[in-house]
């Protein structure tokens, strides 16, 4: 007995040990190759309207998806219990709230580790979705979902896809004439000709190659200089927001699970109130047992993230966004 | 000259040649981490004030190294967010 109580204890230490190691992990995790390529563009408010527009346009895609997954499931497998797949539907489209109503005038390093964050919970989602619909579906049901999603592509993501093209062109505009500005030159014509869309990136490349030959040798020389502080600056720039992400981007995942957590515990307290009013108490004391073991591990998350903020229970991306 | 004097002589050019021509670069200053990309990408948009450019050379570095910028800035209107998919 006192030798199962020990292995307990030591079980439990190793456990609590290897937490921040798996916290680690996933904090490296949260930012890779591509999601540290798509934070580059988001230096500027430009960059991050397009990132957050292609974040919204990727996660409604899923969302529009998913429903006709759970439809087929549905009408094809009517026995079939839906009721997880429908949960992780409601919580991607929580996601999609979050990202629409996303404030783009945060500091720019909480913008990314926000916008990390979301990506990360959008990715986990479709995955666990993926994973626990693939087997109520057989071939001619992925096919059926297939062919309702090119459909899709078509006619439901028109509308973003417009406002994706005009950000694009808009913080593609704004980067040039930031460096044209740098190197001391003002070309009005191209800017517009970029935000106009009427403009590839060959022609702006060869047109900005033109304004710098254009100068003087002593101009040059200024704009050579300017231009590499600027790209130092920038890459500085960039390299600590990835840092701030990986490091955050994490906390912010985990906070968003202890609200959820929280809210599932209050709900349950509620439906124990309910059972206890309508002469079940048994069940009633059932329900309160765990909806305080929910909130007491709510409580934990928010210890791991922030120490001593138990009391911060907001759920929203740096603010604003809900 | 005597031979102590050519040996400091050269000691001096070799020390010159090893140590004085390297200005820090800006990655040099910046927090350990993994940031490979990043750096090799500071490294490539830096010319090296002592690398023995002429003034043509510098300037045709310092004309690549601002096109350069419109590439790095650019976001093609293809690019998407990848977040898997449903199926």
């Amino acid at each position: 007995m006192r030798a199962n109580k020990i292995f307990a204890g030591i079980f439990l230490l190793v456990l609590v040990a290897m937490m921040p190691i798996a916290l680690a992990d996933d904090s490296n995790n949260i930012v890779d190759a591509n999601t540290a390529n798509e934070i580059k563009a988001m230096n500027t408010i430009y960059g991050a309207e397009v990132r957050l527009l292609q974040l919204e346009k990727s996660i409604t895609r899923n969302v529009l998806v998913g429903a006709k997954v759970v439809e087929i499931i549905e009408t094809n497998h009517p026995e079939t219990d839906v009721t997880e797949a429908q949960n992780l539907l409601n919580q991607l489209e929580v996601v999609l709230d979050d990202v629409k109503n996303f404030d783009l005038n945060q500091d720019k390093n909480t913008l990314v580790t926000n916008f990390v964050a979301m990506k990360k919970e959008a990715t986990d989602i479709a995955q666990q979705f993926r994973e626990i619909t693939a087997p109520m579906l057989t071939e001619e049901d992925k096919q059926q979902a297939k062919d309702s999603i090119k459909e899709m592509d078509k006619v439901e993501l028109n509308n973003i896809n417009q406002a994706i093209r005009e950000a694009i062109r808009s913080a593609n505009a704004n980067r040039v004439e930031w460096l044209l500005s740098t190197m001391g030159v003002s070309n009005p014509q191209l800017v517009q000709s970029i935000t106009d869309g009427n403009a590839t990136k060959e022609q702006v490349k060869e047109a900005v190659k033109g304004a710098f030959n254009d100068l003087n040798a002593e101009e040059k020389k200024i704009a050579g200089a300017k231009v590499k502080e600027q790209v130092t600056k920038r890459i500085t720039a960039e390299k600590y927001a990835i840092q701030v992400a990986r490091e955050n981007g994490w906390k912010v995942v985990l906070e968003k699970e202890a609200n959820k957590l929280q809210r599932l515990g209050d709900w349950m307290h509620n439906k124990g109130i309910d059972a206890n009013a309508n002469g079940y108490e048994q069940r009633a004391k059932r329900m309160e047992q765990i909806s305080q073991k929910m909130n007491k591990f709510q409580e934990q998350i928010r210890d791991w993230v922030s120490p001593n903020s138990q009391q911060n229970n907001n759920s929203n991306y740096g603010g604003g966004n809900q | 000259m005597n031979i102590k004097t050519i040996s400091i002589i050269s000691i001096l050019v070799i020390g010159i040649a090893l140590f004085g021509c390297n200005t820090p670069k800006p990655s040099d200053n910046l927090p350990a981490g993994d940031s490979s990309d990043l750096l090799n990408e500071i490294d490539s948009a830096w010319i090296d004030d002592t690398s023995g450019l002429s003034n043509e050379e510098m300037i045709a570095n310092d004309t690549e190294m601002t096109v350069a910028e419109v590439t790095t800035n650019w976001i093609d209107a293809n690019e998407t967010i990848d977040v898997g998919e449903m199926i």
